[in-house]
């Protein structure tokens, strides 16, 4: 779901096609009908954005034919613990969660904690942004728990009351999938889950380019905790990524709210004054987490060495602080108005790859100056003469520089893709002329920097001037023509860690401390370069005995390749069958084993009791598997860490032909907009604005085309722009295949040419037959093939927790005929 | 003498076979990707065809051509108003069958096309006078000539090699290299057949009533070409995919219509004869 | 709704241009005056050998661009001599280069002979064509102009376009064009003067027989064809095949041979002649309209099932 893997990931997907000939069933829903839906056993259609419902009924369908996995929902999840007095649920108020406040549009989630004693850490999770808050969530770690499931206020209870109205007739309703074929996906589900077989589930963009993208993960990790597929070997939840080493960029992120390794980036506006105020806010005492203190000082040990001590708070005060949202969309606002002065973009195409493509284009000519740095021209590095707005270069005050990259082979470096795989790769070549790397361009303007204000004694420049940038190799590698290009292994033995007293290399991450001891780049990537010509990520040995490969790169967190899979065995430490045996007890032994390395403590056997004083997962049993997480479980109900709800709820998208059929609430009531007169976003139901638009990728063609539309060979598998429209469509508004049409939306319209096929199918809601008009947003104003932009249409909108824009389900309206 | 006209005309001692090599192309397992397409005229260096859509699908290929020698079709087949449940979105990656009885290699004057070591089809391009005959001989519409003034190889035939090049090396050809779901699979011919028969009856056991084989020594489309060293598993008709019932091999029917035109000929000569002969 | 795959052909459409029907047309019209010079030479009267010289000076003169042209279609010209690379008949191509080969110099040094007989060709060249065996190079240019004659038709048949293929006529038909279009030009070069009525009558009767037979058979190769001849007799080559091929090609020669058959002199060289020109241009509508033809049938997808449907052969 919400994942066009054949296409998008056509590499990956040799798995699934190898699954298929060995038996596996591959379902796929999704609004159209694509090359996934080709080659799997089951296509089911769902209109856009209505996911939540779909996953919802899938919930209740399980919960209602008692097809849960109960003995790994009692011990694994937090099925049993009991939510405080104070929780409203959706439900029960008009599809808004208690804690609401209307003005701020924002909830105050204190409410949706779990009773029991009270609280040791300042709860606090609305005031963190970011992936980061879920890691760090100060939820308690004892709640009070009911095992018989049966008191109203257990999660088990009020997700049965949340989902009830989830039905087969709801899903039609909602999602417009027949209930013939619900009911089929719902069947084949839960009999291929439980002790001897496991399902798993996919999604990419389809699913986190929504308003609720966060929510409807979450729905998939409700169901897969209630039917006991995660952290066991063939479940799980596969988050396709939608660029190579995009799981890289998150885990040592480009992401504002995150240093790396999910830690929180220090905030102004929560009071992070000092490094023991950060460290005491943002630490939890149960779960993993209560040791960020350590990940934090080693990481300012990396990144200031001997400057940072624990006199001057490891060079905290370095760090600037966050004063607000800082995401792409945000910044990209603030520079259509004139706010933002300068701008660096690698490796990006706001221009044409971006949210409100139109919006960003205008954005730029507010700039005092631009470099892009990239391996072609693209729209952005060409807006000042190139973009279809049509505007003189003499009119445009942007000084713009264009410098060129190299490509992955002209460089050494790691990929880390959807499975956490860090996989160390060689350069081949040399870049042609004055190309360089990406760490070439950013080691040497650091260096450059770092000697422009040698010897200032600002305060603000002390960071710049502290930071330990000793990356060039110690002698150039004599194959190349480039001799300063700095050292990747350099930065991933950083990235490792090291003693500061020795400067070995360490181990793993369970060595850090937190008096400065020790130095790391990415605690979650410790273990990846564990002593001098130690580079795992370079491995690729196979395992014939062993089809986990351990010995294949090097997965983090330390090696391991599935998380949580404590969960793999009972809770007294058995494998729940011989068929899925992964990691289990050895009690001979006296430790954890399997052919993974063991999620868990090593030695903590299966029976040990939670520990009532202390910190970190001692105050986990021996049977609780998730151990990043406070309480040591799997949450149905997440009491904290979420910004739009504990509970998935079905909203309407921002623009939605249809209204919410489930509450009164029509959309997300945290998503956040920007209400600015060029990013209108059309009514639910605009009779203006009558078909659901949705973008996506083809398979030949990437991204925004920067890497495909100037290969010849590319260009001419997918030349044109165009938009896909089922022949009912087509036929109602007397449009012949291959037609020039305009797509319009309140923000822009485009002109593309129409590829009538079956493949896309209205759905009947209520009676109403609703189309749905896809767009693939590859092409641009550069390159050997150009065409319109799709995200000219998109608006800028924000889903809450991560800041993502909506652009897979909008409204549109269609004509025939090309812009005037 | 005889050794400089063999030089004058690259006249070579052919290498000693070896075992037959070839394609099966299952295309059940086809995801439709198209990188067979994108490695083979990588690797062989082949320009781009131009850049225009054609509607048909996801197909801006079209069809198989001197510079495409991997071509993807996609099939959109649809009941109008279905539920969508019975669609089907066939693809199937095409390409040079390299037949046991090549028409192409039968027609060519010159012996530019030749057959390999490994039993595949070849044109040898310094050979190739561009005569044209192979374009229109070839029952699968495989084989094209290059302008006569275009920048690459101009004026000449041009096919899939089976990368001849790559297999001198021991390497798999560029497009099976490619392949990420093993529709593409290249080997031995004999073991490939194996192969294809226990695919075959893995589908059927699962339902798939049409797939059947294209391209196998017992099928009716291998009468006069012969089995083709690449070989499909498809999942409807042959001419779903375009692919001839019976593929023609022009040299069976060659003796006939030169009866015929030898009869013509013998019988105007008999008319002449008796004409002149009759004097007055 | 197309049954195969969208509406692509199944087979490519021929590179050729308009080359190989000239080439076909003209060296057709050699072997043909050769064949019918030869048939005059060694079975006629003494007047019906005097056409023969001029025959085979026709059959010299329509031979000149013959190579050129051939040459000229190759994707490589400058490679035209690796079609004598090997001798491989099976390839009608192949046979035809060297046909073309071994009945050039054979053609012209039977039109030498004779133009040395005639005293025409004098000096040293005029010697050497003396020494030219006539009885053999007549029968061997007859055996090797048959098989120029014979084998275009065949070539064209001998690939998977529908309308070439289908029927087993097409060498025959074009074998009975260049016969019938041979025999015009060594009527027409008679008709210039000095050849007996009863001469004339005897060309155009074999002219005429050329012509009954290829109107014959070309209905055959139409019967056979079926819907595959469409492309031919319907639509864009259907005004050059019916009046041209057809109509001035055949029907008409035939009228006027019959006519002329009861006439002399003056009348019966203006009719003989005109028949002859319009012989001839029909014999290169016929090539290049079924030519043509082919490269339109070769798009049409249906007929390339039919042709390769199995059944129907």
């Amino acid at each position: 779901m919400g994942s066009n893997m054949a296409e998008n990931h056509p590499v990956g997907f040799r798995w699934p096609m190898q699954a298929k000939e060995r038996g596996a069933t591959i379902i796929h829903v999704d609004p159209r009908f694509s090359r996934t839906s080709a080659v799997a056993d089951l296509y089911v259609p769902i209109r856009p954005g209505s996911d939540i419902a779909f996953l919802g009924g899938l919930i209740n369908y399980v919960l209602n034919h008692d097809k849960w996995f109960k003995e790994y929902v009692i011990a694994y999840t937090n099925a049993s613990s009991i939510v405080g007095d104070d929780y409203v649920d959706a439900e029960d108020n008009g599809g808004l969660f208690s804690g609401y406040d209307p003005k701020s549009g924002s909830y105050d989630n204190a409410s949706w904690a779990y009773s029991g004693p009270p609280q040791e850490a300042k709860e606090d999770a609305s005031a963190h942004t970011g992936h980061g808050m879920e890691g760090t969530s100060p939820a308690k770690h004892r709640p009070a728990r009911d095992e018989t499931l049966q008191h109203p206020r257990s999660v088990f209870q009020i997700l049965k009351h949340h989902y009830a109205r989830y039905t087969p007739e709801m899903v039609e309703r909602v999602c417009g999938t027949p209930q013939s074929l619900f009911l089929q996906v719902a069947e084949v589900l839960t009999r291929n889950s439980g002790r001897e077989r496991t399902s798993a589930i996919c999604y990419a963009v389809g699913w986190t380019q929504q308003s609720y993208g966060a929510q409807i993960i979450r729905a998939a990790g409700i169901l897969q905790l209630l039917l006991g597929n995660i952290g066991r070997p063939g479940g799980g939840i596969m988050a396709l990524r939608g660029h190579a080493s995009i799981q890289g960029s998150t885990d040592v992120p480009t992401l504002f709210d995150l240093l790396p390794g999910y830690l929180p980036h220090p905030a102004a506006f929560k009071g992070d004054d000092t490094l023991e105020r950060y460290m005491r806010e943002s630490a939890v005492r149960g779960g993993y987490w209560s040791n960020l203190p350590k990940f934090m000082v080693s990481l300012l040990k990396a990144w200031y060495g001997d400057a940072a001590t624990a006199e001057n708070e490891f060079g905290y005060q370095w760090i600037p602080k966050l004063t607000g949202d800082h995401s792409h969309i945000s910044t990209s606002a603030a520079m259509a108005d004139g706010k933002v002065k300068g701008f660096v973009v690698f490796g990006q195409n706001p221009a044409n790859g971006s949210a409100h493509a139109g919006l960003q284009r205008r954005a730029l000519t507010q700039l005092d100056w631009m470099v892009a740095i990239d391996l072609y021209e693209t729209e952005t590095a060409a807006f000042w003469y190139a973009a279809p707005e049509g505007w003189k270069p003499a009119d445009i005050k942007t000084e713009v520089f264009l410098l060129p990259s190299a490509g992955p082979p002209e460089k050494d470096g790691t990929f880390t893709n959807t499975q956490r795989l860090l996989q160390f790769h060689d350069k081949a070549v040399d870049p042609p002329e004055d190309a360089r790397s990406d760490l070439w361009f950013l080691y040497h303007l650091g260096r450059r920097l770092k000697e422009l204000y040698s010897g200032s004694t600002n305060p603000r420049d002390q960071g710049l001037l502290n930071l330990t940038w000793d990356y060039l190799p110690g002698r150039p590698n004599p194959e190349w023509r480039i001799k300063d290009e700095p050292s990747d292994e350099k930065v991933l033995m950083e990235i490792n860690g090291y003693t500061v007293a020795d400067g070995k290399q360490l181990p793993d991450f369970e060595r850090l401390k937190a008096d400065g001891s020790t130095a790391c780049g990415v605690w979650i990537y410790s273990g990846v370069f564990p002593g001098p010509e130690k580079n795992m990520a370079r491995r690729r040995t196979r395992s014939p005995d062993n089809d986990v490969n351990p010995e294949w790169g090097f997965a983090w967190p330390g090696n391991r390749r599935i998380l949580y899979n404590r969960a793999s065995a009972d809770p007294a430490g058995q494998p729940w069958s011989e068929r899925k045996k992964y990691v289990w007890w050895d009690a001979a032994a006296g430790k954890w084993t399997g052919r993974d390395v063991p999620d868990f403590p090593a030695k903590k056997a299966p029976g040990t009791p939670a520990k009532e004083r202390g910190s970190g997962i001692d105050l986990h049993s021996g049977s609780d598997p998730f151990t990043l997480k406070a309480d040591g479980r799997g949450w149905l109900f997440a009491p904290s860490g979420l910004k739009d709800g504990p509970l998935p709820t079905h909203y309407e998208p921002l623009e939605s032909p249809l209204s919410n059929a489930l509450y009164e609430r029509q959309d997300s009531p945290v998503a956040k907009r920007f209400p600015r007169k060029d990013n209108a976003i059309s009514p639910p139901g605009d009779p203006g604005y009558p078909y659901i638009v949705t973008t996506y990728r083809v398979t030949e063609q990437y991204t925004s085309g920067v890497m495909s539309r100037w290969n010849s060979w590319l260009s001419e598998l997918m030349p044109e722009m165009f938009a896909e429209i089922s022949p009912e469509l087509a036929r109602e508004k007397g449009i012949a295949n291959l037609d020039w049409i305009t797509v319009s939306t309140p923000r822009n319209q485009i002109e593309c040419k129409a590829l009538v096929t079956q493949r896309m199918r209205p759905l009947r809601h209520d009676g109403r037959l609703i189309h749905t008009v896809g767009l693939p947003y590859h092409w641009g104003y550069k390159g050997l093939v150009k065409g319109a932009m799709a995200n000219d249409l998109v608006a800028l909108s924000e889903e809450p927790n991560v800041y993502i824009q909506e652009d897979k389900a909008m409204t549109c309206s269609l004509r025939k005929g090309r812009l005037r | 003498m005889i050794d400089a006209y063999r030089r004058m005309m690259n006249i070579e001692q052919p290498p000693a076979p070896k075992a037959a090599r070839g394609f099966f192309t299952d295309t059940s397992l086809c995801i439709g990707c198209k990188a067979c397409e994108v490695a083979c005229k990588q690797w062989n260096q082949l320009p781009a065809d131009g850049f225009a859509m054609t509607g048909n699908s996801y197909d801006n290929t079209g069809h198989l051509g001197a510079t495409t020698w991997r071509h993807v079709q996609f099939i959109e087949q649809a009941k109008a108003n279905g539920s969508g449940q019975d669609q089907r979105w066939l693809m199937m990656s095409d390409v040079c069958k390299h037949c046991a009885n090549a028409a192409c290699l039968e027609a060519c004057p010159t012996g530019a096309l030749v057959r390999t070591e490994y039993g595949t089809v070849y044109v040898q391009q310094d050979i190739c006078n561009g005569c044209g005959f192979c374009v229109p001989a070839c029952p699968f519409g495989v084989i094209d000539r290059t302008p006569k003034t275009g920048h690459f190889e101009a004026g000449t035939a041009h096919k899939c090699t089976l990368c001849y090049d790559r297999l001198k090396d021991d390497m798999t050809p560029a497009c099976a290299k490619s392949c990420p779901t093993a529709s593409i699979q290249f080997g031995e011919i004999d073991e490939l057949r194996a192969n294809a028969r226990r695919r075959l009856g893995e589908l059927q056991a699962r339902g798939e009533s049409k797939a059947r084989l294209y391209g196998m020594p017992d099928g009716q489309e291998a009468a006069e070409v012969g089995p083709l060293h690449a070989f499909f598993l498809l999942l409807d008709e042959p001419k779903t995919y375009n692919l001839p019932e019976v593929p023609r091999l022009p040299r069976k029917t060659m003796a006939e219509r030169y009866g015929w035109s030898a009869a013509v000929g013998i019988g105007f000569a008999l008319v002449g004869a008796l004409v002149f002969g009759r004097r007055g | 709704m197309a049954e195969g795959y969208y509406d692509y052909p199944v087979v490519k459409r021929p590179v050729w241009t308009w080359e190989v029907p000239a080439y076909f047309w003209l060296g057709g019209m050699a072997a043909g005056a050769y064949v019918t010079a030869s048939l005059a030479q060694n079975f006629g009267s003494a007047d019906d050998r005097r056409v023969a010289g001029g025959g085979y000076y026709v059959a010299a003169a329509a031979l000149v661009p013959c190579a050129p042209l051939l040459v000229a279609d190759l994707g490589r010209p400058d490679r035209f001599h690796h079609m004598l690379r090997i001798f491989k008949p099976l390839s009608p191509m192949n046979l035809g280069a060297w046909t073309l080969t071994s009945f050039t110099p054979l053609a012209f040094a039977r039109a030498a002979s004779h133009a040395a007989s005639t005293g025409l060709l004098r000096g040293p060249l005029g010697a050497l064509a003396r020494l030219v065996p006539t009885r053999l190079a007549e029968l061997a240019g007859g055996v090797l102009g048959l098989t120029l004659a014979g084998y275009s038709g065949v070539l064209l048949a001998a690939t998977n376009v529908p309308l070439w293929a289908r029927s087993k006529l097409l060498g025959g038909l074009f074998m009975a064009s260049a016969l019938a279009s041979g025999s015009a030009a060594v009527t027409l070069q008679a008709g210039r003067g000095g050849v007996p009525d009863a001469t004339l009558h005897r060309l155009t009767t074999i002219e005429s027989a050329a012509s009954a037979g290829e109107m014959a058979i070309l209905t055959g190769y139409l019967v056979q064809s079926g819907k595959t001849a469409r492309p031919l007799t319907t639509g864009r080559f259907s005004a050059p095949f019916w009046l041209g091929a057809v109509g001035a090609g055949m029907l008409l020669p035939l009228l006027l041979h019959r006519v002329a058959g009861r006439r002399h002199g003056r009348a019966l060289r203006s009719l003989s002649s005109a028949a002859a020109l319009c012989t001839i241009a029909g014999s290169l509508a016929l090539r290049w309209s079924i030519f043509e033809a082919g490269k339109v049938s070769s798009e049409d997808q249906a007929a390339s099932f039919e042709l390769s449907g199995g059944a129907g052969r």
